[in-house]
């Protein structure tokens, strides 16, 4: 295919693609996402209704129950007519039901680990291998841009299926990133190539 | 309660939405819309307030999370409100490439590519 179709009122026709990054709560997401960007990580906010009883009540005199979910996003220009976003997902257990519509159309995932802290992301680990279907790799986040533990070590501990690449990297280094995602649609080529 | 531009403080989503919950055309947060070039002012004003925002933001082609965060719209009414003006033509989806498209992965892997 032709990179750059032109729509018949002269516009090019831009389209877009998604991967997504996940991990537990304070692994490096919006540092990951706000490193490789063009645009300052956006936060918005989401409403999700739940019948869950931990979610706060915003109105007492509203049975249903809402919450305000904040997910950070940014986005990279891959060429004249493709755009990269990146979104970072919403780090508390709480928030996994909105993961479904997050990951639903992305190319794939990123899941960052912590490994001074690697249960902090066996639930995102769980997530994609079990209740999503996209393409993911692990990323062990090297904060300081040191390695305390072996590779070897982390896809045991996480008990990581052969098949999912696992790498390191510093997300604090916009090359590092970029290096990262490109992991990610590697993988999902050779899967999709299958 | 966040302030939200978009929406008046008291107007909660569900009456902007005017009690529809669920938009017919499914928008993925990377859906990127634009008013391509049918930017009407006229049309603009007489949107509802959240609507016009939208319009008005729409005329840069954003994604559906872009425009909810400049909005200062939950993300489900602004993919409501995108529906709306979708159904009546006055905005336009450019529709995500599928995620299995081996083009699209190339060009993914060279954009990358370039940035590492």
């Amino acid at each position: 295919m032709p990179a750059s179709p032109d729509s018949p009122d002269g516009m090019l026709m831009m389209t877009s693609a998604k991967i997504v990054v996940a991990g537990g709560f304070g692994v490096g997401k919006t540092t990951a996402v706000g490193a490789i960007s063009e645009i300052p990580a956006i936060r918005t906010e989401s409403w999700m209704t739940a019948a869950a009883a931990q979610i706060d009540r915003l109105d007492p005199g509203i049975d249903k129950v809402t919450t305000t979910v904040a997910m950070d996003f940014g986005r990279v220009t891959i060429d004249d007519t493709l755009v990269l976003y990146l979104f970072g997902t919403p780090g508390q257990p709480r928030f996994w039901p909105m993961w479904d519509d997050l990951v639903r159309g992305a190319v794939g995932a990123l899941v960052l680990v912590d490994t001074n802290n690697l249960a902090n992301s066996f639930a995102a680990v769980n997530y994609f291998e079990h209740d999503a279907d996209v393409p993911w790799i692990v990323v062990v986040n090297l904060f300081h841009g040191v390695a305390t533990h072996e590779l070897s070590e982390v896809r045991e501990a996480l008990a990581l299926p052969a098949h999912v690449p696992l790498i390191a990297a510093d997300v604090r280094d916009a090359r590092k990133v970029a290096r990262a995602l490109l992991a990610v649609v590697d993988h999902a080529a050779k899967q999709a190539i299958g | 309660m966040v302030r939200r531009p978009g929406l008046h403080w008291k107007v909660r989503p569900y009456m902007t939405a005017r009690g529809r919950t669920g938009s017919r055309s499914p928008l993925l947060i990377h859906t990127l819309v634009s008013t391509g070039n049918r930017y009407d002012p006229l049309l603009a004003a007489s949107l509802a307030p959240a609507s016009r925002t939208l319009y008005e933001q729409a005329r840069r082609m954003s994604s559906v999370a872009e425009l909810s965060a400049g909005c200062g719209l939950p993300l489900g009414l602004t993919r409501l409100l995108i529906g709306d003006l979708l159904k009546t033509g006055q905005l336009e989806v450019h529709d995500p490439r599928s995620a299995q498209d081996l083009a699209l992965l190339e060009r993914l892997r060279a954009g990358l590519a370039r940035l590492t």
